[in-house]
């Protein structure tokens, strides 16, 4: 009888090889500024077309951006909102396949005097391998000089394009992130996959690093425990490194970094994993870390950022955290608004720009108090988002 | 009524506690944030609109009436006429599409306060059921608010003949004793499921099995105790009670293949969440949540279900889940076999309500996850499948409509 009810549910449930795309159709990104209200302040979006899945920007002292164009490898400067045609000369060659490529690019925090840049990308470690590599150089007007090589994570991916956000912290200090750790690679100590790395500007090992001289262990990594995909920032008021991550399905999460601390993955998460069953029975384990904020189900976060600037009020403190695709429905991407008590216990979350049907790759502020949004479209995009009267 | 609106909010902005430097000023009321005024409201538009969704599957929305105010639930009849409840305490009747001015008589009287979606607000009528053999006996049961006297009042079901034109015969066959929002649904094999609340004064009630708030019961198409209910003859435990540990309900279905009841409960921020109930289970509420307090804090110390049945599905952040159906029908194909589940408001921002849809693979394990009608900002207060093999949609609006789902060509 129960196998006959088995059945009976088996022929209700959709077939999935019956399925057309999973995705909403696409929508074509407007050339013209648009008007948007949200939930607690009007917007205008301009936008700014010609990047090619573009992933994360930097904005330089005069205000010039710096944008990486992920599968091309390219840093591309815009002026004056103008994007220069010209890319940026320098840059190594990436392996820019699927998610691979040039990702983050960072300033050094005294960059008006030493003109230095940090970028993370993919090399092409040939058959198909590959893995993240931190370089800095210093930036001479349209080129890239004094290209050095800081790290290169050991670990060979075959798999998936490790994210590799960074960020300096209030330390002085460079934060790294390795992704693409889908399995237990996540836990070990001696595999840079799934770790939040710590480095001092040249790259060297700073000594206060909770691993140094512990025997198998990477000597870079500040946290372990995190999976894919991963965005970083600093909490203006405390300083913390807050870091993104996704969940499998369900289970994107939001982390507050702690020295030598364990995010849980892949032993707990919040997710399922693609074909349905749970990761974990539960999403806590005593002596791993909580998420600060969860998302069920995944919205495939990606960049994130603290907004700080006056020109957005009712926004003040808020975090502002990008999404890829809502779901696991293609063509749903969008940028999500959390609001936090006066403890930073979040409060409210609201989604924004889910017209536009974009995958939102990253989220900035500028020197100009307003925020900034890349697209991750072939035909990629920089928003910028200014209130609307 | 916007100005009043925009006058409302800088009055409460402007005695807000003050917070932060670094954080936006987040006015408080009686220890919850004052939602934002949100997205503003759109008057849904006479003609059908079409959209794209997911699967490929694009659909026509036919507003069927926008002529109710505030309704609650919706019920078909053989002859497929749709019975709707207002929260205002009339039950109305739909025949080929067009809604009977009149409400229909014989209804119990209700007790109804407040503005829906706002704290304080109480509803007269909430859910209407169909007697299984309703062809036989033309029974119909409606959970409502039932003032006791002037400052008491208590959810109670009736129960009543349709003659075709009213309710006759009117009596309450069960009275929770407590106050709340419930649903009821009819099982299987012929007991009433109806779900009950805790209250503000007793926050632990859904834990104790020696009350009736915070539970799933299921009762007897009479009212009375089915005798393999799984507390019956156990001391400090009410017979009726058929799961413990829960929120605030506000979806039943009964799942079509195995008969499972699977119910829907609010969580406060964050861990809405869809149980499949098992006899004598406890789901945890409020001792374990995967939500937060509407102020901030997490509503358990560490996010676990250990020792409590854990949710089939779960939101973070909430959505104010509200009706669920399965559906079954074959004018939809792509979305055979989906769960449906209204969405009052996502992540406590008003003028987000919308229809939420989960595919499930066949072990009943979560596969994707689908925000529909996003773009009508509409509380949307139940779904259900028509006789037709269409979808039914109640807006929990001063301008409630009944809106359809129809494949587009």
């Amino acid at each position: 009888m129960k196998r006959l009810l088995m059945l009976a549910v088996a022929l209700a449930a959709t077939p999935l090889l019956a399925q057309g795309p999973i995705a909403v159709p696409r929508r074509p990104l407007p050339d013209g500024p648009v008007a948007m209200e949200t939930a607690e302040q009007r917007i205008r979006v301009t936008v700014l077309k010609g990047f090619a899945h573009p992933w994360s920007l930097a904005f330089l002292p005069g205000g010039d951006i710096l944008v990486t164009e992920r599968n091309a490898g390219r840093l591309r400067i815009v002026r004056n909102g103008v994007l220069d045609p010209q890319p940026i000369s320098g840059v190594p060659a990436v392996y820019g396949a699927g998610l691979a490529g040039l990702m983050e690019v960072v300033l050094h925090p005294k960059f008006a005097d030493n003109r230095l840049v940090y970028l993370s990308y993919i090399k092409d470690l040939g058959n198909k391998a590959h893995t993240p590599v931190l370089i800095r150089a210093r930036l001479d007007g349209m080129a890239l000089t004094n290209v050095q090589q800081l790290f290169v994570a050991t670990d060979i991916f075959t798999g998936p394009a490790a994210g590799s956000a960074m960020t300096f912290g209030p330390d002085g200090r460079l934060y790294l992130v390795v992704g693409g750790a889908n399995d237990a690679v996540a836990q070990r100590l001696d595999a840079y996959s799934g770790k939040v790395l710590r480095f001092n500007d040249d790259g060297s090992v700073p000594p206060d690093n909770p691993f140094v001289g512990r025997a198998g262990a990477k000597p870079e990594i500040w946290s372990y425990g995190h999976r894919n995909m991963i965005g970083l920032t600093v909490h203006p008021g405390t300083g913390a490194i807050w870091e993104s991550e996704n969940g499998p399905q369900g289970g994107d999460e939001v982390n507050i970094i702690r020295k030598g601390a364990n995010y849980g993955w892949p032993i707990v998460s919040y997710g399922r994993t693609y074909e349905g069953p749970r990761v974990s029975d539960s999403p806590y384990k005593e002596g791993m870390e909580v998420p600060h904020i969860v998302w069920i189900p995944s919205i495939a976060a990606s960049g994130l950022t603290f907004y700080s600037g006056d020109r957005f009020p009712r926004w003040k403190g808020n975090l502002f955290v990008g999404g890829l695709q809502y779901g696991r429905i293609a063509n749903t991407g969008q940028l999500h608004r959390v609001v936090f008590n006066e403890n930073g216990d979040e409060i409210r979350r609201e989604a924004l720009l889910t017209d536009l049907r974009q995958r939102i790759r990253n989220v900035r502020q500028g020197p100009d108090g307003l925020l900034y949004v890349l697209t991750d479209e072939d035909d990629g995009a920089l928003l910028k988002l200014e209130p609307a009267e | 009524m916007k100005i009043w609106h925009l006058l409302a909010f800088l009055l409460v902005a402007a005695v807000g506690t003050g917070a932060g430097s670094a954080q936006q000023t987040v006015p408080f009321s009686g220890g919850i944030p004052v939602a934002p005024l949100g997205l503003a409201g759109r008057r849904l538009p006479d003609a059908p609109m079409e959209f794209d969704t997911g699967e490929g599957q694009r659909i026509r929305v036919v507003v069927v009436t926008k002529a109710l105010e505030y309704p609650w639930s919706l019920a078909f009849l053989p002859d497929g006429s749709m019975l709707v409840t207002e929260r205002a305490g009339r039950l109305r009747i739909i025949r080929n599409g067009v809604l009977d001015p009149q409400p229909i008589a014989g209804a119990p009287a209700s007790y109804w306060a407040g503005e829906s979606g706002l704290p304080g607000a109480v509803h007269g009528f909430m859910d209407v059921a169909v007697h299984p053999r309703f062809a036989e006996n033309r029974l119909l049961y409606l959970s409502y608010t039932k003032p006791l006297d002037e400052k008491r009042r208590t959810v109670a079901i009736a129960r009543g003949r349709w003659d075709g034109q009213a309710l006759t015969g009117v009596n309450d066959v069960f009275v929770t004793g407590a106050p709340g929002t419930t649903r009821i649904a009819f099982a299987r094999d012929g007991t009433l499921f109806v779900t009950t609340t805790g209250t503000p004064q007793q926050p632990n009630s859904p834990q104790d099995p020696d009350s009736l708030g915070g539970k799933v019961l299921r009762l007897t198409d009479e009212g009375g105790v089915p005798r393999d209910n799984p507390f019956v003859g156990r001391a400090g435990h009410r017979p009726e009670v058929y799961t413990l540990g829960h929120r605030s309900s506000l979806g039943l279905a009964m799942h079509p293949g195995t008969g499972e009841m699977w119910q829907n409960e609010n969580g406060p921020n964050g861990g809405d969440e869809i149980n499949i109930l098992q006899p004598g289970r406890n789901y945890g509420w409020p001792v374990v949540s995967f939500g937060r307090t509407y102020p901030g804090p997490w509503q358990s110390e560490r996010p676990r279900h250990e020792g409590f049945e854990p949710p089939v599905a779960f939101w973070m952040p909430s959505i104010a889940v509200s009706g669920m159906a399965f559906y079954t029908g074959d004018r939809l194909p792509k979305w055979k076999g989906d769960v449906f589940v209204g969405a009052l408001r996502t992540g406590e921002i008003p003028g987000t309500g919308h229809l939420e849809r989960i595919l499930f693979n066949e072990k009943m394990q979560e596969l994707r996850r689908e925000s529909l009608l996003t773009e009508l900002r509409q509380r949307i207060r139940d779904v259900r499948q028509g006789p037709d093999g269409l979808l039914y949609l109640l807006t929990d609006e001063k301008e409630g409509a009944v809106l359809r789902i129809e494949p587009a060509s």
